[in-house]
């Protein structure tokens, strides 16, 4: 390795490795399966450190999380398209979201345990409500680096965003009906 | 505008991507109305639980360690490998394309229900004419400029101050009239990107309304006015100069506008 190169290595640590907590974030609620999340994130480093020579930019994390997105979509290509006409979203058809025991938010509300049952929740949304609604929530992107991120313009985010906020106070509301019906 | 055009607008309040002038205008809408107020509320509530610890990640302990021993060797082995080449990194992260961008909007016309899709929203605009892409792209600019992320590069109701602006940042210079006494008020301008060209924008307001006014080099062709989900766009061309004016504001006055400032330039 040239000492230009070990410059490199050593910037792209300082950059992009305190991202890691948030890459893992971002690919644990597209996927909700934490192997593959695991998989995604350190595959995710790995082909940015490959492209890091042509990073010029000043914001390294929409460049990251750029690269992420391109990850998971060719780990399942249908990942972020849109639902299909008609189909009101995702839960009910899939395995147990986050291949976790005891993540049913029904059994979960009574626990009061707020935070799993809202990650439960989000977890079921639409994918592309659930990462712009990531992408704002969790990983703090403004609605430009969203658009940039997602390539769409960046009414379809406002959009998006408010759409995965109804989704999810309806969830969450129905939720807390049954909890004090039950 | 309705309330379910604003909601967005609601929603970009409560997130803080509105610009001042902007948010004042949703503030007070919802001081004024109680359903928007209520889904304020809402909106701020459900960002207060999603703030909460438990929600952001945590990457699993093994995995910085792994990702860092992979790196330096990495490095090696790419240097051995490949010329490290400089051009692909762009055109990768640039990749999520409008081809995927335009199934979206189909599925998303569908299924839409309730919710006003018909709001002040882009994608509905290409759903409606998707080989209208340059009103497309100019009502993009437009609700770029409203959602606060930038609508002036100069900001001054002073012609004098933005023509001269536009001097140094392009290679062209529009005319930019006073047309206060006809009840359109000079706000500043600024430098967009209309399809990948530099285009000036001189920016005026009519009451609460931003008018847009692209302009740039050549006499494209195109319908004198366009109505595109709500948005009014009205297109001539005068001296080797091709101008676009988008608005909310109805259809009449946006004609009015463009009658005036043909009228003095």
């Amino acid at each position: 390795m040239t000492e230009a190169d070990q410059r490199e290595s050593e910037r792209f640590h300082r950059l992009a490795l305190p991202l890691l907590d948030e890459v893992y974030t971002f690919a644990r609620y597209l996927t909700r399966n934490a192997d593959e999340a695991e998989d995604a994130a350190q595959e995710t480093y790995l082909r940015a450190l490959r492209y890091f020579s042509g990073f010029s930019g000043d914001s390294i994390k929409p460049w990251l999380f750029t690269i992420l997105r391109n990850v998971l979509r060719s780990r399942d290509p249908r990942r972020f398209e849109p639902l299909p006409e008609g189909d009101a979203g995702e839960g009910g058809t899939l395995e147990p979201l986050w291949g976790e025991p005891e993540s049913d938010p029904e059994t979960t509300m009574a626990r009061a345990d707020d935070a799993r049952v809202l990650r439960e929740l989000v977890g079921r949304l639409p994918a592309v409500y659930r990462e712009a609604l990531v992408l704002k929530e969790f990983n703090d992107f403004s609605y430009r680096q969203i658009a940039e991120v997602t390539g769409v313009p960046i009414g379809t985010v406002m959009s998006r965003l408010a759409r995965a906020r109804e989704e999810l106070q309806t969830a969450w509301f129905a939720l807390e009906k049954k909890a004090k019906t039950t | 505008m309705t309330c379910d055009d604003k909601k967005p607008l609601v929603h970009a309040l409560a997130d803080g991507e509105l610009d001042v002038v902007h948010a004042r205008e949703i503030e007070a809408h919802i001081a004024s109305c109680g359903s928007c107020a209520e889904s304020f509320a809402e909106i701020v509530k459900l960002k207060q639980k999603l703030a909460s610890a438990g929600l952001r990640m945590q990457a699993p302990a093994g995995l910085a360690e792994r990702i860092m021993q992979a790196l330096p060797t990495r490095v090696a082995d790419e240097a051995a490998t490949i010329s490290r080449a400089t051009s692909v990194p762009r055109a990768r992260w640039r990749a999520p394309g409008s081809a995927w961008r335009l199934r979206a909007q189909g599925a998303f016309a569908g299924g839409a229900g309730a919710f006003a899709l018909a709001a002040c929203l882009a994608f509905f605009v290409l759903r409606a004419d998707t080989g209208n892409e340059i009103a497309r792209s100019l009502v993009d600019g437009h609700l770029r400029s409203l959602a606060g992320q930038h609508l002036f590069d100069v900001q001054s109701t002073d012609q004098h101050t933005v023509k001269p602006w536009f001097a140094g940042k392009l290679d062209v210079t529009p005319p930019v009239p006073d047309l206060a006494l006809k009840g359109f008020t000079l706000v500043g301008g600024r430098v967009d990107y209309v399809e990948g060209r530099a285009a000036a924008v001189v920016v005026y307001r009519r009451r609460t309304h931003v008018i847009n006014l692209f302009v740039w080099p050549g006499t494209d062709q195109a319908p004198p006015s366009l109505e595109l989900s709500g948005y009014m766009l009205r297109h001539w061309t005068k001296d080797g100069l091709t101008f676009w004016a988008v608005s909310d504001i109805a259809s009449p006055e946006l004609g009015e506008f463009a009658a005036a400032y043909q009228a003095a330039t």
